[in-house]
């Protein structure tokens, strides 16, 4: 899983963060360490697609939330990727079996 | 680097730049800095720009990187010229006789001028020198290969009824113009001695109807047509980038 959209996604799913904080997050929980660029990239077209918004604030380190439409987009893409989880899991299971 | 980096960051658009730049810039004060951060900076830099273009100005700039690209690759090609030269029967040979006579021996001759012994006396004297690199690293045997191939002796039609077009090939053109000047003078010379010996009516048997040649533009490359399909070339590559982005952006 190394999909930077659906990583920021993942990241403020819980409540809003900043750039930094999110890529600290991301390195923790999925183990993978965006670059800045890479980063502002997917958070440049999550804004453009109204999957998150700025919250407000005055400072240089502007913080951003899920929008509903992201949240719903998210748990798309997760019900499908526990799908192939499922089905690769169910699959090795077999194959062990045998 | 971090200095680098925050120049890298000025080739973002600006209007993207006045949206997320005090962000991103906030984003490097925080972080550790790498090199691959540079790079990822720089990537994003173009593929922000290429998102933000008009697609004819992605199309130009490709087309125009692939014309700069194709020139810088067109001038470091090394140039080859081409000298010929074009020899017939000599007026003097009327007879059907006599030119059979002439067409076997000219036959023999070419044989003669290009085999290993006389290519190779060619290629190591000093005044011709060539394939001077080649001598270095590879034996004597595959330079005069590399010669042979380079050159091209073919029957063309003459003045008295065929005739034969020398050719060769090589990056320096007064060289180019000498071993042609000397090939023709050695067919002449090997089919001529041949037949002295069997009557007066060919003593000359052949005459130059064409000079060895001094070539002005090389055969390759052809820097015109490199630079043409570089340019049309990085336009194309444009053109697919720019339906990539419309499917990703759809």
């Amino acid at each position: 899983m190394s999909d930077p959209t659906i990583l920021v996604l993942a990241s403020l799913a819980d409540g809003e963060k900043h750039g930094y904080a999110i890529m600290e997050d991301i390195r923790r929980f999925a183990n993978v360490r965006l670059g800045p660029g890479t980063l502002y990239g997917a958070i440049t077209r999550l804004e453009q697609r109204g999957w998150i918004r700025p919250a407000d604030s005055d400072d240089r380190r502007r913080p951003y939330c899920i929008t509903g439409a992201g949240r719903e987009y998210l748990e798309e893409q997760l019900t499908s990727l526990n799908q192939v989880v499922r089905t690769a899991t169910r699959r090795l299971k077999q194959a062990c079996g045998n | 680097m971090r200095q680098l980096i925050r120049w890298a960051v000025r080739l973002y658009p600006t209007l993207w730049r006045d949206r997320y730049g005090g962000e991103l810039n906030a984003l490097l004060e925080d972080i550790q800095l790498k090199w691959q951060d540079l790079f990822n900076i720089l990537l994003g830099a173009l593929r922000m720009q290429m998102a933000t273009w008009h697609s004819l100005r992605i199309v130009a700039a490709l087309g125009l990187a692939g014309a700069l690209l194709a020139g810088v690759i067109a001038w470091r090609t090394q140039e080859v010229y081409v000298s010929t030269a074009v020899i017939g029967f000599a007026p003097a040979v009327q007879a059907d006789g006599d030119r059979q006579a002439a067409l076997r021996r000219i036959t023999q001759a070419m044989h003669e001028v290009m085999s290993g012994r006389s290519l190779g006396e060619m290629i190591t004297r000093p005044t011709l020198d060539l394939y001077p690199e080649d001598r270095k690293r590879m034996p004597l045997e595959d330079v005069v290969e590399s010669m042979r191939r380079a050159g091209k002796i073919v029957s063309v039609s003459g003045p008295g009824g065929i005739a034969w077009k020398i050719s060769w090939s090589y990056p320096d053109k007064f060289k180019a113009q000498s071993v042609v000047r000397e090939l023709v003078a050695r067919l002449i010379e090997q089919s001529v001695p041949a037949q002295r010996n069997q009557g007066p009516s060919a003593a000359m048997l052949f005459q130059v109807l064409d000079p060895a040649s001094l070539p002005r533009q090389p055969l390759i490359p052809n820097r015109t047509f490199i630079v043409t399909v570089g340019l049309f070339g990085g336009a194309v590559f444009g053109w697919l980038a720019v339906l990539v982005r419309r499917i990703f952006s759809a």
